[in-house]
Parts: C-alpha cells; sequence; structure tokens
C-alpha cells in the first residue's frame, strides 16, 4: 500500500493505530487465540483462554489462509449488499421503490420450503417458509391444512417482521435497578437457570409448590407446560381463559358437555344468524372460519344477519345489521325462541327426542320473552325479531348461530349464549350439516400420544380455582384470569415465584395500574421471571427476562378444533436456526428440570427436542405416495389429516354389539356400563346420544343448578360419560351460587334504565392485530395504529361534541357486582358520589353512524408503554436522560427514522393533535375486574362510563 | 523485537503494519462484541498499552465491569432504545438481511465461527473477522496472485462490510454516559476512516 497521498496528520492517526496495535500485541490483552482460524473472541477473552488456545503457544496459532477457489466460486454469484432489492423487513414498507425491484426474480431460486404454524393468533393456520442461506425469505398458506386451506391473513404475512424484528429479545437479561425501572444487564443462559432453578428449589422446600405460578398468554405448546408444573408439582398454571371465552365455553358445555367449543357448519348454511361476533376480523377461527361463511354466503345462498352494537367490518359486510343495547343478545334470542315455538316452527321431532324438555315445557318457559319484550329492553324492532326468527326457523337444518365475545363478555353472558345455543335446537340444526355442530377433537387428532407425562400436581390456589365461581373449573380448567392481581392484592395468595410466558398482563388484563401495582410489589411477587420474544409491559416489571423463540424457530404438534369436524395434526418446525440466544421452552425446560432436580429430571429422558418430537408424531401413519410417516412425513407436508366423516349427528351413531354387551338400560331409556353413561335407547335401538347426564342436549341442565349450590353430581357425571368432570372441591363450600337450570335473561343493575349521562363503554379488535402481541409489527401497526373512541352523531350532538375533539372518560365499577360478588370487595377504588371510580382517560372522538347512540367504542390493541419503538409510534427514544452528551440537532437514530410517518410530535397539546397520529390508548385503564359470577368470564363490554369535553 | 501472532519472526515494517493492523481490529472487536471483564480491563490499564490507547483517544474505563456491563446493555443490547450494532438494523431494519448471510459467506473462506452470542453482521463479528483478512493478506506470501486474492477479499469484506457503520458510530458516541463507549465509538469512527483511505483504489 502506498501512503504517499495521504496528508500528514493522517499519517500521524495511522502510525498512533499502529502503535496500538503493536502495544496491544505487547500486552498479551487479547490473548493468543484469537488469531485460532476457528476464531471465537468471546471465547478468547474468557478465563479459560489460554488453556483452550494452547497456553498461549504461538506456534498453535496459524495464520488464517483464504480459500481461493471457494472466494472465485462466490464472487461469481450475483450478490452485492446494498443492491439487492428491498427485502421484507420492519421499516422497508411496500412502496414505489420497492415495488421498482419486485419482484426478483432470483429471490426464490433455491428456496427450500419449510412448513410450520403461525401463532400471530389463537387460529394457528398452517404455513410454509421459503428459506435460503438460513434466512426466512417469506411465508405462505399450507394449502395441505384442512383448516386454513392455504389461507394466510396479514398477521400471519407479517411473521417476517415478527421473526427479524430489530428489538427482539435476543439474551438473557437480569434486572439491575428497581423492579419496573428498566435497567438491564446481559447474563448468560448459565447464570439464568441456576438462578431459576436455585429460587424454584427453594419453593419447592418451602412446602408451598403452589406459590410457584406459571401465567400464559397465548400458548401453543400445552405439553410442554404441564410437564414443567406437574414434574415440579404446582397446579397453579393461569390463564387468560376467562378473558376470552370462558361463558361461550361454559353455554356450549352446558348443552354439549363433550365440547365446548362450537363449529359452525357455516359453508353449507343458508342462514347465519350472528350474535355479536366479529367474524370477519377477530373470531378465534379467523381466517378458517371467516372464509367458510363467504363461501356459504356465495357458494351456498346463505344468509348472514349480524347484531352488534357496532357496526364492524363483519356487521358491515352482513346482509342484514341490527344494533342492539349492549348485552341484550340473550334477550333477542329468547324472543325467537318464543317466535318460534309458539308459532309452530320449531322441530317437533328434534325437541322431543334430543332434547331433555318438552315442547310444553318450552312454551311455558318462554312465554314473557315476547318480541314486544325484547325490543323494549334491546331496541331491536319486534317485527324484525319475528321475521329473523320465521326465515332461521325456514332454512333449517341448514342454519346456524354464530357467537362470541359480543356476547359473552357481559355480566349476563353465559345466559346469552345459552339462550343463543337454543335456538339452534328448537329448530333441529343441532349437528346437521349446515347447522350448529362441534366435534370432540378440540384439538390434535387423538392419534398421536404425548410422551409419558408426569402425574397431575395436586395443590390448590385460590388464584387457579378460586372458590366463588363454580363453573369455571368443572369441566375444564378455565379459570379467573382477570382476579388473580386482586386476589394477591387482597392478601388471599402471594407468589414466591411467578413465570410469566407470553403474557402481556398490563396490556390485555382490565385495570391496567393494579396489574402494574402487582407486578412492581416484591412483597406480591418475589421473583419474575418472564419469556418472551419481545420486551413487553409484562417483561419491563420481571426480575429475569429470557429471550423466547419465535414461532418459526420452534417445534410443535399443533392442530385447532377443525371446521372439516374431523381432527388432525399439524407441525411447527425451525424453518430456521433461533436468533440470538433466544430458546423455546422446550429446549432449557429440560436443563432447569435437572438443574431443579428431586425427580423432575426423570420427566425429560430425551437427548434433545427432535427426539421428543420424534416420538409424539410416531404415530402419524405412512403415507403410500411418498414412503414417509412420523416425524419425517409432517415435516414433508406440514400437516396430516385423518380420513374419517365429519362429526355430523354423532348422536344418532348406533351402539355395537360389542358396546352393548353388559350394559344396563335405566327407566328413561339411558345406557350405561359399569355405571358410566354411554348411551340411550331411542325408538328401541341403542344410540350413543349426548354426552350429557340426560344423553340429550340440554336445555335444561339439572347439573349447573347443583353444582353452583355445592351439591354432589356424581350420578349425573357417570351418566354423561364424562368421567373427567368433577364435582366442586371442598374449598368451594359455603361458596353457593344460584344458577338457573334454563336459559333465562336479565340485565345487569348497572345497563337497567341508564341515566342520559351515562354510556356502556364496548372494546373490539381489528382484523390486523391481535390483543396485545401484533403492534409491534410494522407492516400491522402502519394499518392500525391509534384507537380514537367511537360515538354516534346523536350521542356527541347531546354531548357538544364535534369529530376530533378531546374527551375524558371516567369509568365505574359494577353496581351488579357490589351486589352479587361480595367478595370482590372493591374499597381499594375510589368513591366519588356513591360510584366506584376505576380511572378517567382523555382520547379523541371519532363519530360515526354505525355504532349504538348508547355506546362508546374503543379497540384494544393499542396504548402500549413497550414493546418496541413501533408499538410506542416513536422514531427515537423519549427518554431524554439517554441522550446525555448528544447535541439534538444533530441527533440521528437511522433505524426508527424512516417511515414513521404517525409519530406524534402534538406532546401532549390536544390542539396540535393529527388524526390517525400516535399510538393510541390503553382502553384497560378504564376497564373494571367484572367477572361474570356463574362462570368468571371477564365483562369487557358492560362499563358504564361518563364522558365530559376537554375544552 | 516482538514476537508475532505463531510466525515466530522477527519485525519487517510491512509485516509490522499488517499484524498491528490486524490487532487494532482486534482490540476493537473485543470491546464491541461482548461486554468488558475484569482480565481485558486489568490489560487495559497497564502499559505499554494505556498509553497508545490514550494516544488514539481511547478512554480508560473507570467504571466497574458491573456499571460497564449495564452501560453495554443499555447501549447495544435493549430491552429498549438500543442501537444495535447489526448492519441489517442499520441499513435494512431488521435483523439477518442479506449483510448477514454475506457476512457468513466471507467467514466461509477462513473456516471462522461465529462467536456464540453474536449474530453475523455484528459489527464486532465484522471488525474480528476483518483482522483475520487482513492477516490472510501476508499468509500466501509465496504466491503473489494468491495474495492479490487476498488483498481483493479483505477490500471487498471492507467495502460490503464495514462501510456502513457511521450513523451507528455517532450515535453511539452522543447517547454513551461511559467515556470508554463513547470514545470507542469515535475511535472505531477514525480507524475505519483511515482504513477506508488506505484502502480506496488511489492507495492501492
Amino acid at each position: 500500500m502506498s501512503q504517499n497521498q495521504h496528508s500528514p496528520s493522517h499519517l500521524t492517526q495511522r502510525r498512533r493505530f499502529l502503535n496500538l496495535g503493536l502495544a496491544t500485541i505487547t500486552s498479551g490483552v487479547l490473548g493468543i487465540g484469537s488469531r485460532n482460524t476457528q476464531a471465537n473472541p468471546v471465547a478468547a477473552f474468557s478465563p479459560e483462554a489460554d488453556d483452550k488456545a494452547g497456553g498461549g503457544s504461538a506456534s498453535e496459532s496459524p495464520v488464517p489462509k483464504i480459500d481461493i477457489e471457494k472466494w472465485r466460486k462466490l464472487k461469481s454469484e450475483p450478490y452485492e449488499v446494498g443492491a439487492f432489492g428491498e427485502m421484507p423487513g420492519v421499516c422497508n414498507l411496500p412502496g414505489p421503490l420497492a415495488k421498482r425491484n419486485w419482484p426478483d426474480r432470483n429471490k426464490y431460486k433455491g428456496a427450500v420450503k419449510v412448513p410450520g404454524m403461525c401463532q400471530l393468533c389463537s387460529t394457528v393456520c398452517g404455513m410454509i417458509g421459503y428459506v435460503k442461506d438460513g434466512r426466512l425469505l417469506k411465508v405462505e398458506g399450507n394449502p395441505r391444512d384442512p383448516n386454513s386451506r392455504g389461507y394466510l391473513c396479514a398477521r400471519g404475512q407479517a411473521s417476517l417482521n415478527h421473526l427479524y424484528h430489530p428489538e427482539r429479545l435476543l439474551y438473557p437479561l437480569k434486572r439491575v435497578g428497581k423492579r419496573g425501572e428498566g435497567k438491564w444487564k446481559r447474563i448468560s443462559w448459565d447464570d439464568a437457570l441456576d438462578e431459576i432453578a436455585e429460587k424454584l428449589k427453594a419453593v419447592r422446600d418451602s412446602g408451598h409448590p403452589e406459590e410457584f405460578a406459571l401465567h400464559q398468554g397465548r400458548q401453543r405448546s400445552k405439553d410442554a407446560l404441564k410437564r414443567f408444573l406437574d414434574a415440579f408439582g404446582t397446579k397453579t398454571q393461569l390463564s387468560h381463559r376467562s378473558l376470552c371465552s370462558g361463558n361461550r365455553r361454559a353455554a356450549n358445555l352446558t348443552g354439549l358437555w363433550e365440547s365446548d367449543w362450537d363449529l359452525n357448519d357455516v359453508e353449507y348454511s343458508k342462514y347465519i344468524l350472528n350474535f355479536g361476533s366479529n367474524v370477519f376480523e377477530a373470531h378465534q377461527g379467523h381466517v378458517p372460519f371467516a372464509s367458510r361463511v363467504q363461501r356459504g354466503r356465495f357458494e351456498n345462498g346463505a344468509k348472514l344477519v349480524t347484531f352488534d352494537v357496532r357496526m364492524s367490518n363483519t356487521a358491515g359486510g352482513s346482509d342484514e345489521w341490527h344494533s342492539p343495547f349492549p348485552g341484550t343478545d340473550g334477550a333477542i334470542a329468547l324472543a325467537m325462541c318464543n317466535v318460534i315455538i309458539s308459532g309452530g316452527l320449531h322441530d317437533e321431532q328434534f325437541i322431543d327426542r334430543w332434547t331433555n324438555v318438552s315442547v310444553d315445557e318450552l312454551r311455558d318457559h318462554l312465554r314473557p320473552y315476547t318480541p314486544d319484550w325484547a325490543e323494549r329492553v334491546s331496541g331491536v324492532p319486534a317485527v324484525d325479531i319475528v321475521r329473523i326468527a320465521t326465515e332461521f326457523a325456514a332454512a333449517a337444518p341448514a342454519a346456524t348461530t354464530i357467537c362470541n365475545r359480543g356476547s359473552s363478555a357481559h355480566l349476563n353472558g353465559f345466559y346469552n349464549d345459552r339462550a343463543i345455543g337454543m335456538l339452534n335446537a328448537l329448530v333441529g340444526s343441532v349437528g346437521k350439516k349446515g347447522g350448529w355442530c362441534w366435534s370432540p377433537w378440540g384439538g390434535l387428532d387423538p392419534t398421536v400420544k404425548t410422551p409419558q407425562m408426569p402425574p397431575g400436581a395436586k395443590t390448590q390456589s385460590v388464584l387457579e380455582d378460586p372458590p366463588e365461581y363454580p363453573l369455571a373449573n368443572v369441566w375444564r380448567r378455565m379459570r379467573v384470569g382477570e382476579i388473580v392481581y386482586l386476589y394477591l392484592l387482597q392478601d388471599r395468595a402471594k407468589l414466591q415465584a411467578y413465570m410469566t410466558y407470553n403474557l402481556d398482563s398490563p396490556m390485555t388484563w382490565p385495570e391496567e395500574s393494579m396489574t402494574q401495582q402487582i407486578l412492581t410489589d416484591e412483597s406480591k411477587i418475589e421473583f419474575h421471571i418472564c419469556i418472551n420474544s419481545f420486551y413487553n409491559e409484562t417483561a419491563h416489571f420481571a426480575d429475569i427476562v429470557l429471550p423466547w423463540t419465535t414461532f418459526m424457530e420452534r417445534w410443535d404438534l399443533d392442530a385447532r378444533a377443525s371446521y372439516n369436524l374431523r381432527p388432525y395434526v399439524g407441525l411447527r418446525t425451525p424453518m430456521v436456526e433461533p436468533l440470538g440466544e433466544s430458546r423455546d421452552i422446550r429446549d432449557f425446560f429440560p436443563e432447569l428440570a435437572r438443574r431443579i432436580g428431586g425427580g423432575m429430571e426423570q420427566w425429560y429422558p430425551e437427548k434433545d427436542v427432535k427426539e421428543y418430537m420424534e416420538k409424539w408424531a410416531s404415530t402419524v401413519p405412512r403415507n403410500p405416495e411418498t414412503g414417509k410417516q412420523g416425524l419425517e412425513r409432517l415435516m414433508d407436508e406440514g400437516v396430516w389429516e385423518e380420513e374419517r366423516e365429519p362429526f355430523y349427528e354423532p348422536y344418532n351413531q348406533a351402539l355395537s354389539d360389542l358396546e352393548m354387551q353388559g350394559a344396563v338400560i335405566d327407566d328413561q331409556g339411558r345406557i350405561s356400563k359399569e355405571g358410566i353413561g354411554i348411551g340411550i335407547m331411542v325408538d328401541g335401538s341403542p344410540l350413543r346420544g349426548f354426552k350429557t347426564p340426560s344423553r340429550k342436549f340440554e336445555i335444561r341442565s339439572a347439573f349447573v343448578s347443583k353444582i353452583g349450590r355445592n351439591e354432589d353430581c356424581s350420578d349425573l357425571i357417570a351418566a354423561s360419560g364424562m368421567v373427567k368432570t368433577k364435582n366442586r372441591p371442598d374449598s368451594h363450600l359455603s361458596h353457593d351460587l344460584k344458577i338457573e337450570d334454563m336459559p333465562i335473561w336479565f340485565q345487569p343493575r348497572e345497563l337497567q334504565n341508564l341515566p342520559d349521562d351515562e354510556l356502556v363503554m364496548t372494546s373490539f379488535k381489528w382484523n390486523v392485530h391481535n390483543h396485545g402481541r401484533t403492534m409491534n409489527l410494522k407492516w400491522l401497526a402502519e394499518i392500525v395504529h391509534s384507537n380514537p373512541a367511537w360515538l354516534n352523531p346523536e350521542t356527541a350532538d347531546r354531548f357538544k361534541l364535534k369529530n376530533g375533539d378531546w374527551i375524558e372518560i371516567t369509568s365505574f365499577y359494577s353496581r351488579e357486582l357490589e351486589k352479587v360478588s361480595p367478595h370482590l370487595n372493591r374499597t381499594d377504588l375510589r368513591e366519588d358520589s356513591g360510584r366506584r371510580v376505576v380511572s378517567s382517560m382523555r382520547v379523541p372522538v371519532v363519530l360515526m353512524e354505525g355504532i349504538h347512540p348508547r355506546v362508546i367504542a374503543m379497540s384494544n390493541s393499542c396504548g402500549h408503554t413497550q414493546y418496541t419503538s413501533v408499538a410506542q409510534a416513536r422514531k427515537q427514544p423519549v427518554d431524554d436522560s439517554q441522550l446525555a452528551g448528544c447535541d439534538p440537532a444533530t441527533y440521528q437514530d437511522a433505524d426508527w427514522q424512516r417511515n414513521m410517518w404517525w409519530q406524534d410530535d402534538s406532546q401532549g397539546d390536544h390542539a396540535k393533535w393529527q388524526r390517525n397520529r400516535g399510538n393510541g390508548w390503553n382502553q384497560n385503564k378504564l376497564i373494571p375486574i367484572a367477572p361474570d359470577p356463574v362462570t368468571g368470564q371477564q365483562a369487557f363490554h358492560d362499563t358504564v362510563v361518563r364522558i365530559r369535553k376537554i375544552d | 523485537m516482538t514476537r508475532l501472532f505463531g510466525s515466530g519472526k522477527l519485525i519487517d515494517s510491512e509485516i509490522h503494519d499488517v499484524e498491528s493492523v490486524a490487532t487494532v481490529y482486534s482490540l476493537l472487536a473485543r470491546l464491541w462484541i461482548c461486554e468488558v471483564d475484569e482480565p481485558v480491563l486489568k490489560g487495559l490499564s497497564e502499559e505499554p498499552l494505556v498509553s497508545a490507547l490514550e494516544k488514539v483517544g481511547l478512554a480508560f474505563p473507570t467504571d466497574s465491569v458491573e456499571q460497564l456491563a449495564i452501560e453495554y446493555c443499555r447501549l447495544f443490547i435493549g430491552p429498549k432504545n438500543a442501537l444495535l450494532p447489526m448492519q441489517s438494523v442499520w441499513q435494512k431494519t431488521q435483523l439477518e438481511s442479506q449483510s448477514a448471510s454475506s457476512v457468513a459467506k466471507f467467514a466461509g473462506l477462513i473456516g471462522y465461527e461465529l462467536p456464540a452470542p453474536a449474530l453475523w453482521d455484528h459489527l464486532g463479528v465484522q471488525l474480528d473477522l476483518m483482522s483475520h483478512f487482513v492477516l490472510a493478506t501476508h499468509s500466501h506470501e509465496n504466491k503473489d496472485i494468491d495474495r492479490d486474492v487476498a488483498c481483493e477479499v479483505a477490500n471487498s469484506f471492507f467495502e460490503r462490510h464495514l462501510n456502513w457503520a457511521s450513523p451507528l458510530l455517532l450515535a453511539t458516541s452522543q447517547r454513551a454516559c461511559s467515556p470508554l463507549y463513547r470514545s470507542l465509538a469515535e475511535v472505531t469512527q477514525q480507524f475505519l476512516k483511515i482504513e477506508r483511505v488506505m484502502r480506496s483504489p488511489a492507495s492501492l
């Protein structure tokens, strides 16, 4: 190299660096090992480096040689950094420049297709990843997936944002400041697991293993979590089910027992009656369900009628939309039942044969629920109720209801959903093609067997099984997630160790401020381990954060209840190697178990995750065309669906002679063997029937009434054949609750005669987001990032508001719960004029006709305070203390500077706020903890609020 | 006479330069790639290194290893608002873009394995890999053609993977609270600038 052209100062500076190099060599600070061709600079500086590198022997550190042939070959490949076009990435938005070089013809050349399953919502659609050079280039739907059929929604398409997000957690972190202060240091996995193991051992040694809780958000590794907790010996596994679908599940279980999940056969329906479900955007069935709804409509001529307080995209895309007063879905359904029975539109044979009530009983029960009455409480014209009921009955049996959180997330939600379900029984569409169906396979095909699991833990905790909620845990462990932090506040329980997993409770749980308060309090939660892919609002309050792999970097067998009404098995597989030091629980739980010891380790005999997966998938049969079976077949195809008939009319299945051998028939025709129900005699033939105590669809449920009163239901459980159903434990004694045996309807006290200055707050979800885990994804956040409150113009007139004005919303605790759930004892909430105030929040309003005049709506998903810069809509750090020594005028932070056009620069000045700017507001600041007293389902849609204009 | 890395040869001026440059790359790589530990902290505090560091402007750390680890985490790991020292992040605003694949391919030329806790296009990895390429320019001393190829590789690598870091280094020098990391960014900037000039066509 020539230096002749360079300035004296340049040469002087270079000389200084050369001297630095020499001095460094002389000092030996780098160690000899750094020049090894297998160099590892980190290892080179470890205390053992000298030994590993040959004790400093220079002769053992050969100077590297370049593989010249390899270079010549490499050089001929047409890749150039900076000239490869716009690759999918967090901030590379599709636009004119991106399109100019898109698609790159060579982009997918040589890419390998790897199967996987999405996990950006609960629907787990099959995916195929295109992997090249160890990088995932794109994902698409897996057409073999029987449920999703190759569709992948916007969330799924944004998987690349998730995987390659620059703010992903890549290393274990340990808190070094106060909890919640946000100060961390990186630690090794060894140190992290040692510290966690030591703490968990101490919990176990304390004799209170139940004081170790795992609190999960969306999880699809059920076996791995249960294995770890059972092996440890705690049953305190907390979930979000009661924040989601508790009432719907309980209502389904009341009628069916064998399934908590209705699978509406909409693809073959003629009439789809939708009570409050935003099917096209937010239903757990998502694209598999929405696509079948549309096929039913456009290929089968189905009519879609939607009741929703808000004109959702589903309501807007329906044939009819009606906007009832909040929480009156059950009243409308009962009135429709009344119309059907009184008009003789019912299916008499189905009711007589397959329900446990007579038409006369129904007529008597439904008499008060007239269409006029329903019009008075709901606002939906009686004439429409009559017409729709008549149309629904005429279309049966190819007619089905749909319901979800819109009807169930209320204090009367259990009854709403039972009334809606009854409609199907009255018209005989239960289990029929095109009707209201279900399947017993809520997950994986039962052909695949999890490798041997530990025996279930036997501990008891009010956090996992609060005694006040009779139906929360009797059929399935749905739990009552929203009371966890309240019960900790009230010292009804404490946690020595708390492991959160894919959870964002401050965002998604009601009463954000109390959640934060408890997560901060080391006397309530002594030690908090957070497992997550991103630093979210929960991780912020952790003591140790473990970087979790994304769903494109880990293993699972997974499936949902399929709308094909038959089970299947899907494979989630690492499409690429985990980034950084992120690890899945399947990978590090065995290691943690071995460190905890005491017998835990025996439940992890496999040498690695792959071996575990091979065992788990070993019963997947051979594909005769490819010759592959087990995991190898799943790796090839991504999914396997068993060939069997759809689960139509299972109750009509005849029992075989073998099944009838030794069977006993009682005076009601119920068939049992050894005291366990197996069927029912119908017209002299032994049939399977429903898996309920009566072996019929139970419109009237003696079980729920008895279980509410803590009575022994052993005989009913045995007759159903569902022997995993349990009586309530002794800890529930004295916590009796009256539960109606028939579907009824009542209105919570605070919604009766709602004063003019009060509104009912409702929440909703967008089609590009899940509740708390997608606002960090740039492609999705750009589409939806803010959530002003929706108001009807008529309402706005009353409050003298116009579009874009700011209001202060004040929310109140439930009067109904003050009366019926005194154990909640919310004396911690401030009292104002006889009302308990939850919180206040300031938001702008957007006016639109598509909302009930007594309702104010806000979407969830917005208002993150952590969870990456994208979720906060910030180009650069907000904390000025982090800019010490910098000149703000020249400060550059190029990573987020580009394209974040929606950053809100108003700095809290409402007059300067621009529409569609900012990251929105967390509605859960306002929503009170409000468990349905029967099931514990959080009543997200019943909050009474007052609003006032901010000048 | 200074004994060099495994060669055992006496210093002549050209090798002297090569080894020194490679070592500076190595030293900077070490400071970028992970937190400072006690042995490194001790080494930095002793002569002759402490004087040489001072002359190029690298501040001797007065903070404890623990404080430096916290500062390193805040600056380069996060968990939020970090200045991730990865080329992909600064050029493509994502992790593991094609620059990572490219570095991995370069590493394959000399059998270099990824240091466990880092990603391929981490600045520390790139600096360390560059030190190997610099050294490699003198591992083919008997064949001029091969040596030219080695220079070509080193220059290509520099051009593709050490030409991106200015915004990161500027931001680091502005945001760092610790003198060590503020000066590390500045010194790295200076060194890469000198190297850029040395590797420009006019210098070759």
